[in-house]
């Protein structure tokens, strides 16, 4: 077989530019941090440090990686066709809404169908809500840009009236729902951590969505349409059926996203608790090159910062939003190739720009 | 005395040499055919010249002077002009807005508009150009957009003009009309560059021939009139090609693609008009006609892209309807008009663009899998057969010439065995060697007993190729014939919507 070698060796050439863009943006992050009054180099080190020093904290990495991992595979599920899919925000809550109703409704069941239940129904309705969005680009002719993010929207007032209407639970002040049934609780990996075993279900995930992706003739056929459109419809692929599919995937992972949160973490919905796991999901998958697989990868990433950040700002004053900057500047990079270009022709890196003028060019033989 | 003269340049690519240390000279009043295949540095050197590549060493001189040319301004504002394959041109603006974009003769902070088309038909005036200046651009035919395109390098005051494959797209009567406006450039005094593999229009408009092969210049003083075909076909491949082998069929049989009462119709506008046609197994039937007749959207509809108002198609027998799947399952191959937009994925590898639209038949797939084995093995095995020229056959096809991109186009259709063959522009942008190969395998498919409908803006391979040929002109079939039978003005008269008494007048006249 042509075989995991060249695999491997075609993922270190894609790996090169989204890791010259994550560095890039700890440089720009680290500017940022400078700029707040706080030693960049510190606030690093330490970040990387107390991220790993201590098996709880260890956990708490993964545990921020876990939703990450699910949004950031959705993401890329969808981009793999050329879709973009801004509506992760918006389906990971509807997912999380109905895991956490099956939840905390469903009586007398045992957990081994509880659980199941109410986590397939969060991928349900994610996927739903992923898949009316292809059904309006597909009828419609709707962009899915547009009406992701108008999605979003009506999503995330639905949900706040319903926990703060119908659903609230009794005596409460704030927001939320009733607790989930320890029936449809997922299991914690470590004690007094959130770290649950949901992490397993999202790396299975990547892994089955990289093998349908690399293996599968639906992955080909995403594939083709993802590149060009044109061609995929001329030999007769069914366009709108696999983007349909496409953002269903796309959706149910969005909506485990928030079943995980849900059952694993909060166990009950409250209002505003995204800490904006789908649109960090850009980011992961970004960072991924839009590898389901790899997407898992640099979830972990940004759990590390995040985690790391997290616990720093227990013991000092350095603001934990500064990973947010990062998070959006790894996009930046990663969407602007070019700028990238124009950053590392600079200064030291100067003697690289004669070879990098003859790659652009490279188009021009012809 | 020599305009241009570029001197021991060169230029390399990350693996190539694209240009090998290249003497380049252009006369003042000359027209200079830029000989050589695809891939053969003729584009790069030009490029060179207008500031779009930058050459490792050499010099460039313009009128005895030596002068740097950073960027396309710098050899814009010396006179040097380019006009692109590609047209880049607005479609939602006039002929005159597109011509002054870029450099609009103002007033105040507004664009004088009455100088501005003013000075755009006195330009159409002295050129004898005949196109109106407050037209759309998109509503052009591709012939007038080229000559909108030369009218912008005249408005910038272009003493040489380079033209990168000129009559790619072009039909034989509008590749005339712009002789005649590069016979008037020629006139006034201008240099001209035209980049070809055609060798029919280099020796009918060039002063010069230079050929260029592999990066080097072969020879720069060629004269056109003195050399045969063969001989210049010889000098741009570097070994022998047969050229314009003629090979009717020697035996038809049934109809195996028929079309009935086709007709299609679009916000209004009839594109096509009861289109009747029956190909016969053995037989290849050429589609001639002036590009924008209704070709491409004839095509669409026979291949299930685009569902038609009304059309009966039936192969071998049997009723077809549906959509591209439907038609590719019944047994007929397309091979695309544009095959880098319709029918190729550039950033996939050979072996992937060998299965597009076939990777759910049995041969490919199993559960819903690709069986990867069976894959490589069979696009190595179409690699070597279609001698297709590439490292290895996980190759992007992006990175391929026309010539092997096209064969590998042609390699997946063929390797399908299909009842019918459905092939557009086979050989445009495809290099001697390469159109030579994919014709003789068309012909090789015919003889197999496969009906063959070819549509080529080429009137030149329509008559060499096919057994039959059918006209058409405004969305309609206006004339069938056996192949050799009409003579190419007399076809072209044809095609430019001449009726059939105008034929026998001719032929009249002819006698």
């Amino acid at each position: 077989m042509h075989s995991w070698k060249d695999t491997c060796k075609a993922a270190l050439k894609a790996a090169k530019k989204p890791a010259l863009a994550f560095l890039l943006a700890l440089i720009a992050g680290g500017i940022m941090i400078a700029i707040s009054g706080y030693d960049p180099f510190w606030v690093y080190y330490q970040v990387f440090a107390l991220a790993f020093s201590s098996a709880k904290n260890i956990a708490s990495v993964f545990a921020q990686a876990t939703p990450l991992m699910f949004t950031g595979i959705g993401y890329a599920i969808a981009a793999k066709c050329g879709l973009v899919n801004l509506g992760l925000e918006g389906q990971m809550l509807s997912g999380a809404m109905t895991s956490a109703l099956l939840g905390a409704y469903l009586r007398g069941l045992p957990m081994v169908i509880h659980l199941p239940i109410a986590v397939l129904g969060g991928a349900v309705a994610g996927a739903f809500v992923g898949g009316l969005t292809a059904f309006l680009k597909n009828r419609f002719g709707a962009r899915e840009i547009i009406t992701t993010v108008m999605l979003n929207e009506i999503i995330a007032l639905l949900v706040a009236y319903m926990c703060n209407g119908p659903f609230r639970a009794e005596g409460s002040i704030w927001g939320m729902t009733e607790e989930v049934q320890s029936t449809a609780v997922i299991g914690k990996l470590m004690d007094n951590t959130q770290l649950t075993y949901a992490i397993f279900l999202a790396l299975l995930l990547g892994i089955l969505l990289e093998f349908v992706l690399k293996k599968s003739t639906l992955g080909y056929k995403m594939q083709v349409i993802g590149q060009n459109i044109r061609a995929a419809k001329t030999a007769g692929i069914n366009v709108e059926r696999i983007f349909l599919i496409s953002f269903a995937l796309s959706g149910a992972l969005a909506g485990l996203c928030g079943s995980a949160m849900i059952l694993g973490v909060n166990f009950k919905f409250i209002d505003g608790f995204s800490d904006s796991y789908g649109w960090s999901g850009i980011s992961v998958a970004a960072l991924a090159a839009y590898d389901p697989l790899f997407s898992v990868v640099s979830a972990v990433l940004f759990g590390i910062l995040k985690a790391g950040a997290m616990i720093l700002n227990r013991t000092s004053n350095v603001p934990k939003e500064f990973v947010s900057v990062i998070q959006a500047f790894v996009v930046v990079f990663v969407a602007a190739p070019r700028m990238v270009d124009a950053i590392t022709s600079f200064g030291w890196l100067k003697r690289r720009l004669p070879k990098k003028q003859a790659d652009k060019e490279k188009g021009g033989i012809a | 005395m020599n305009v241009i003269e570029m001197k021991n340049v060169s230029k390399s690519f990350p693996g190539t040499k694209a240009v090998d240390s290249v003497d380049f000279y252009l006369k003042e009043g000359e027209i200079l055919s830029l000989l050589g295949e695809n891939g053969a540095g003729k584009t790069t050197l030009m490029k060179i010249l207008y500031g779009m590549h930058h050459m490792d060493s050499g010099e460039i001189w313009f009128k005895g002077k030596p002068v740097q040319i950073e960027k396309p301004s710098d050899a814009i504002d010396l006179g040097i002009c380019m006009v692109h394959q590609h047209f880049m041109l607005v479609s939602a603006f006039t002929v005159a807005d597109n011509i002054i974009a870029g450099c609009e003769p103002c007033n105040g902070i507004f664009v004088d508009r009455k100088q501005e088309y003013r000075a755009v038909e006195e330009l159409i005036e002295k050129f004898h150009f005949g196109i109106d200046p407050y037209a759309k651009v998109g509503t052009l035919s591709v012939g007038e957009q080229q000559r909108v395109e030369i009218l912008k390098t005249l408005y910038r005051k272009a003493e040489v003009i380079i033209l990168d494959e000129p009559t790619a797209v072009l039909t034989p009567h509008e590749v005339d009309d712009l002789f005649a406006v590069l016979d008037d450039l020629r006139k006034s005094g201008k240099s001209v560059v035209i980049i070809t593999h055609k060798l029919k229009e280099t020796k009918a408009i060039a002063d010069r021939v230079m050929v260029l092969r592999d990066g080097k210049m072969i020879r720069d003083d060629v004269d056109p009139r003195k050399s045969s075909f063969n001989e210049l076909s010889d000098m741009m491949v570097g070994r022998h090609v047969e050229l314009g082998v003629v090979d009717r069929t020697k035996r038809t049989g049934d109809v195996i693609l028929s079309i009935r009462d086709l007709c299609l119709e679009e916000k209004g506008h009839v594109l096509l008009q009861n289109i009747d046609l029956d190909i016969h197994s053995g037989e290849i039937l050429g589609l001639a006609g002036i590009e924008g007749n209704g070709q491409s959207q004839l095509l669409e509809c026979i291949t299930g892209l685009r569902t038609p108002q009304t059309m009966t198609v039936m192969i071998d027998g049997k009723p077809v309807s549906g959509g591209p799947r439907e038609f590719l399952l019944s047994g007929l191959a397309h091979i695309p008009e544009d095959r880098n937009a319709m029918g190729l994925v550039s950033t996939m590898s050979i072996s992937d663009n060998l299965i597009l639209g076939y990777q759910d038949t049995p041969a490919f797939s199993q559960h819903g899998l690709l069986r990867q084995q069976r894959i490589q093995q069979q696009a190595q095995e179409l690699r070597e057969e279609f001698q297709i020229k590439a490292p290895d056959i996980q190759t992007k096809v992006g990175a391929l010439s026309g010539g092997n991109a096209q064969k590998v186009v042609t390699a997946r259709a063929l390797s399908q065995r299909p009842k019918v063959l459905i092939v557009a522009q086979p050989t445009r942008g495809v290099d001697v060697g390469a159109s030579e190969y994919i014709r003789a395998r068309i012909r090789q498919l015919r003889d197999e007993g496969a009906a063959v409908l070819l549509v080529s803006a080429d009137l030149d391979e329509i008559m060499q190729l096919s057994d039959r040929i059918a006209v058409i002109y405004e969305g309609k079939i206006v004339y069938e014939t056996p192949a050799d039978v009409l003579s190419d003005v007399e076809l072209g008269m044809l095609m430019t919507g001449g009726s059939p008494e105008d034929l026998k007048g001719a032929a009249h006249r002819h006698a």
